[in-house]
């Protein structure tokens, strides 16, 4: 049902991705679903699902979902749990259930401060050793972790994963930075160049 | 295991990833790719963490410029303190109305590798984390020449205490008088403020063992507009670049390395130890800093300490060997023109 419902929705892109549908928008889409928002007892108030980008259901618990502060907001503005798939149209299933892991093991974490911008934050690469182990994941994984936390609001996650980056940047020169992260050498020669001037400069 | 760029990444999660990167990583991360040399070099978030600048810092307070540079070469020296808020970093600042009076340098692991202008303002800020600094100096004769004796320079304030005793403040304060009367006789009244701080100015002796030539020369944030030169063009015929003119100067520099204790009479001998140019308008602080990196790592490895060489086995070496291999040690020739530009007044 939900799945050729949800192609209904309306997706916005910005920058290159696929933006969450909003209230607004799901209020007005005609599906049975959200026609069923106003009928509680065919919703179930601990479970929901959720539908990747590649069209699979999975299920979570209703909390769990919420350490996603998109599906938090949203359900809190549709005011009511949907039994109804909610789409998550730029995460794809593999991301989506590596993702719900995270969000299970942290059900009970504290919410994060609302501001939390604070340079002890920057400074700190500390990683939960659960956490480090999570991220033990290929690259492409890792990338699409930290594009799916961001999408999805879920700030701890997105800062383990830039964390997790970060280690991985920590230490290396740059030839090894190319070579770990598949990063070209862009530099033009007269920037080349630019470098080696500096160098000699300091040789005279 | 599949490799994806990190290019693939926004530009705004990059900028997330960086935060967590201390300056010498993002030094050797902006090495690797001219795009995320980009993303580094010009995101104002990022520059925070290189730099222990305010927000509000006002660039055009940031000067290096020569005019600056030459009216206070003359007291030139650094300060050497543990930054309370960088755990990793030591700061190294130098003497408050010297050109670098609003240059933070931090060393890590005996690598400079952060340098910060901070508007004058807010140098108080900084004065306090000196607060567990130490000093003993003497005046010298030379007015343009002070030694900066220095001990350990991880001494707590405790240690502080213990180390000098009231005999040894009170004759500090003694020569601190003296050095004052001095430069107010040569260069009018100054503010007694300024020299409050001078009890925590030292130490060009260690400061060169913790010059590092590759993470300076390889820096591409020297360049931010927050530490560019004010360079005047020297081929203008204007008020201005006359007076720039004027004001040019010989640099001597002798660079040394010897474990912060060296006395009054055993400065080495200067022959071959001596470089000597000219500052121009266009010298930038890069340059020169560059020349007597130049120059004192090449003595250090005369006297069989590499670069690689830790600080601590530099002085070990000088230590065991019961000889100064010298010391760095700046004097600018006087220019012709009088400068006895007043600083202050005292309150």
């Amino acid at each position: 049902m939900g799945l050729s419902a949800s192609r209904q929705i309306e997706t916005t892109a910005i920058s290159g991705h696929l933006a969450f549908p909003t209230t607004a928008q799901l209020h007005h889409i005609n599906l049975p679903v959200f026609r069923q928002l106003s009928t509680p007892t065919a919703v179930n108030m601990t479970n929901m699902k959720l539908l990747s980008s590649d069209n699979v259901e999975i299920s979570v618990e209703k909390d769990v979902a919420e350490r996603s502060v998109l599906i938090k907001n949203m359900l809190e503005d549709v005011g009511e749990t949907m039994d109804a798939p909610i789409p998550i149209p730029n995460v794809n299933e593999a991301v989506l259930r590596k993702v719900i892991e995270w969000c299970e093991h942290h059900r009970n974490d504290p919410p994060p401060p609302a501001d939390d911008d604070s340079d002890s934050r920057k400074k700190s690469t500390d990683i939960e050793e659960w956490d480090q182990k999570f991220m033990q994941v290929d690259q492409e994984m890792l990338f699409e972790i930290i594009l799916a936390a961001n999408y999805l609001d879920i700030k701890p996650l997105l800062d383990v994963g830039c964390k997790t980056v970060a280690n991985m940047i920590k230490g290396k020169s740059p030839e090894e930075i190319r070579k770990t992260f598949n990063i070209q050498n862009d530099f033009t020669p007269e920037e080349e160049d630019q470098i080696r001037r500096e160098n000699e400069w300091a040789e005279e | 295991m599949p490799v994806a760029s990190i290019l693939t990444l926004p530009p705004e999660l990059l900028v997330e990833i960086f935060s967590y990167l201390d300056i010498h990583d993002q030094i050797m991360l902006s090495q690797s790719s001219a795009a995320l040399q980009a993303i580094l070099l010009s995101n104002k978030s990022l520059q925070k963490t290189r730099y222990d600048v305010t927000p509000d810092i006002d660039p055009e307070h940031s000067i290096r410029d020569l005019e600056c540079f030459m009216e206070d070469l003359y007291f030139n020296g650094f300060f050497f303190v543990k930054n309370t808020s960088l755990k990793t970093h030591t700061l190294l600042k130098h003497l408050p109305y010297s050109c670098y009076g609003r240059l933070f340098c931090w060393s890590k692991g005996g690598v400079i590798n952060r340098f910060g202008y901070c508007h004058e303002r807010y140098a108080d800020g900084f004065t306090r984390c000196l607060s567990d600094c130490y000093i003993r100096w003497k005046y010298i004769s030379d007015a343009y020449e002070h030694l900066l004796e220095a001990p350990e320079p991880d001494i707590d304030e405790e240690q502080y205490e213990k180390y000098y005793t009231d005999e040894e403040r009170a004759a500090w304060e003694e020569e601190k008088e003296s050095w004052i009367s001095m430069l107010e006789q040569d260069y009018g009244v100054y503010d007694y403020d300024e020299y409050d701080m001078d009890p925590y100015a030292m130490d060009q002796d260690l400061c060169i063992f913790r010059y590092k030539l590759t993470d300076i020369t390889n820096c591409p944030f020297l360049d931010e507009p927050v530490l560019s030169p004010y360079n005047l063009d020297p081929h203008a015929d204007t008020k201005a670049t006359q007076k720039y003119r004027e004001r040019c100067a010989k640099l001597s520099v002798i660079v040394a390395v010897h474990d912060g204790s060296i006395p009054q009479d055993e400065l080495p001998d200067e022959i071959g130890w001596h470089l000597r140019f000219s500052l121009t308008p266009k010298t930038t602080i890069k340059e020169l800093i560059g020349r007597v990196i130049t120059k004192s790592r090449r003595q250090l490895q005369q006297h069989g300490i590499d670069e690689d060489d830790t600080v601590k086995y530099a002085v070990s070496l000088v230590k065991a060997n019961e000889r100064h291999l010298g010391r760095l040690h700046v004097t600018v020739q006087k220019p012709s023109k009088k400068r006895g530009k007043k600083r202050g007044k005292k309150a």
